[in-house]
């Protein structure tokens, strides 16, 4: 290759990089597949920008409220995990809400469902409690990768997830965007408490965290 | 209304919302997202813009997805469909990078056929919250909003807005005209999803008796909880205890006990 001829390769490959890098500003959508125009910023053009060729409509009258399923019980047979779930959300302090009985476990409505393609359900509850005593997911701490777990829906539907990890985390350093995450692949997080308990400095000082990833 | 106009009016309201234009969180700063709804009864139209035709057979209460557009200045035009007399017009549309605004094409209060740009509150909402933003673009006179029988916004007039940060949640919204219980719209359940912003639109016109009610939502707004609490009773942190102590306890317990017995023992 001359000298000259790989300059203008590179000198090419450069200006498709730059056209490529960040999100195509014609692109309706994904199936758009209008060429880009570059429009110096700079100047405002009389008769300028691309306008994209294809736009998709819809009817913006009042939607109808269909609620999605709801999970309504969660077993870890492999560990002796049978427990009711119940919808929750934020507390007042801001936090995830748990039920006050550790015998149930709260699912986080805000976030995504069993149903959903994609995103992290999330379970949580208290590993124990004052008033009723050590729960059962006391047992969470015994879960190892590759067992099943089960989440059965209101409807009827069972939704199955395998697990990919069982982790402590300081409770300061848990990466709560990566917990709720609401895109990605669809997952099972189930969070309880673990670790030392300081009664004087907010109880337990680490959250065991179980993801598993949905079959 | 005039061409500079129009566009002054873009400008002001992107002003008035503050929206930063370096800042908004998806869109690069050279590009804005833009949404088009189409609030005029009984006219179906097509849309152009730059004298290209961007959207053909547009119906009375559709709203388009949202558009990613180049910043820049747009002339935009509607006429009814498949014909090209504007029914209404507007020049030099500035359309600012990082924005994001739906345009109305809706009527006036007395009925004249006007194009609106609005700015959409894009800003990230607490968790477990909803933003609910009323948009008054209908030939009608002021309005209040309820929600439950409440008014929660009032005196809103064509072509205001309102919005508020609410508890996620489906409420009951009707549209009264303002200071009476005299119902113009509604009742309707509209969901207000956490995370998102869902704008209501008042559309149509009260002499025609077409009045009506178009939503519009914006998600990925969402926060996220800022902790998971986990135990308030501490017994299960016991039960992990190591089994030693408790031996080396009864133990001392026992030589104490044994102790005692013993010094009993001796006095005896």
């Amino acid at each position: 290759m001359s000298h000259a001829r790989r300059v203008a390769v590179l000198v090419a490959a450069t200006l498709l990089a730059v056209t490529s890098c960040g999100s195509d500003p014609t692109a309706v959508s994904p199936r758009d597949t209008a060429v880009p125009t570059l429009t110096p910023t700079t100047i405002r053009s009389p008769a300028p920008a691309v306008v994209p060729t294809t736009v998709r409509s819809r009817d913006a009258a009042v939607p109808t409220v269909v609620p999605p399923p709801v999970p309504a019980r969660v077993v870890a047979s492999a560990v002796g995990i049978d427990v009711p779930v119940r919808a929750v959300g934020v507390a007042a302090d801001g936090q995830m809400e748990l039920p006050a009985d550790p015998a149930t476990i709260g699912w986080y409505r805000f976030g995504p469902g069993p149903a959903d393609g994609q995103g992290t359900v999330v379970l949580g509850g208290h590993l124990d409690s004052k008033q009723y005593g050590v729960g059962p997911l006391v047992r969470l701490r015994k879960v190892r990768p590759g067992q099943l777990i089960r989440l059965s829906s209101d409807g009827g539907r069972t939704t199955t997830y395998r697990v990919d990890e069982v982790r402590a985390v300081a409770k300061s350093r848990l990466a709560l965007q990566d917990l709720f995450d609401r895109t990605g692949t669809p997952r099972l997080r189930i969070v309880t408490c673990g670790g030392r308990y300081e009664p004087d400095n907010g109880g337990y000082q680490q959250n065991l965290v179980v993801s598993a990833t949905r079959l | 209304m005039s061409v500079r106009k129009f566009a002054a009016l873009i400008g002001a309201g992107l002003l008035l919302a503050g929206v930063p234009v370096a800042t908004a969180q998806a869109a690069p700063a050279a590009t804005a997202t833009v949404s088009v709804l189409h609030g005029v009864p009984g006219a179906t139209v097509d849309v152009y813009a730059n004298g290209k035709k961007l959207l053909t057979n547009f119906k009375p209460g559709t709203l388009t997805d949202p558009l990613q557009l180049p910043e820049g200045d747009y002339d935009l035009k509607v006429t009814a469909a498949g014909k090209t007399a504007a029914l209404i017009q507007a020049n030099d549309v500035a359309v600012p990078g990082g924005a994001n605004v739906t345009v109305v094409a809706h009527l006036d209060a007395g009925g004249k056929p006007v194009l609106t740009p609005f700015v959409n509150d894009t800003s990230k909402l607490a968790a477990g919250q909803a933003r609910l933003t009323v948009r008054h673009t209908a030939a009608a006179p002021a309005v209040d909003v309820r929600a439950g029988g409440k008014p929660v916004f009032k005196d809103l007039t064509n072509p205001k807005q309102a919005k508020a940060d609410l508890p996620a949640g489906t409420v009951k919204a009707d549209v009264v005209l303002a200071g009476t219980s005299t119902v113009a719209l509604g009742p309707a359940d509209v969901n207000l999803k956490e995370g998102t912003n869902t704008i209501v639109y008042a559309w149509g016109s009260a002499s025609a008796k077409n009045l009506k009610l178009a939503v519009q939502t914006i998600s990925g707004l969402h926060g996220t909880p800022s902790g998971v609490p986990g135990g308030t009773g501490g017994q299960a942190a016991t039960q992990q205890q190591p089994v030693w102590p408790a031996l080396v306890a009864g133990l001392l317990a026992l030589v104490l006990v044994g102790g005692g017995a013993a010094a009993i023992r001796v006095r005896a």
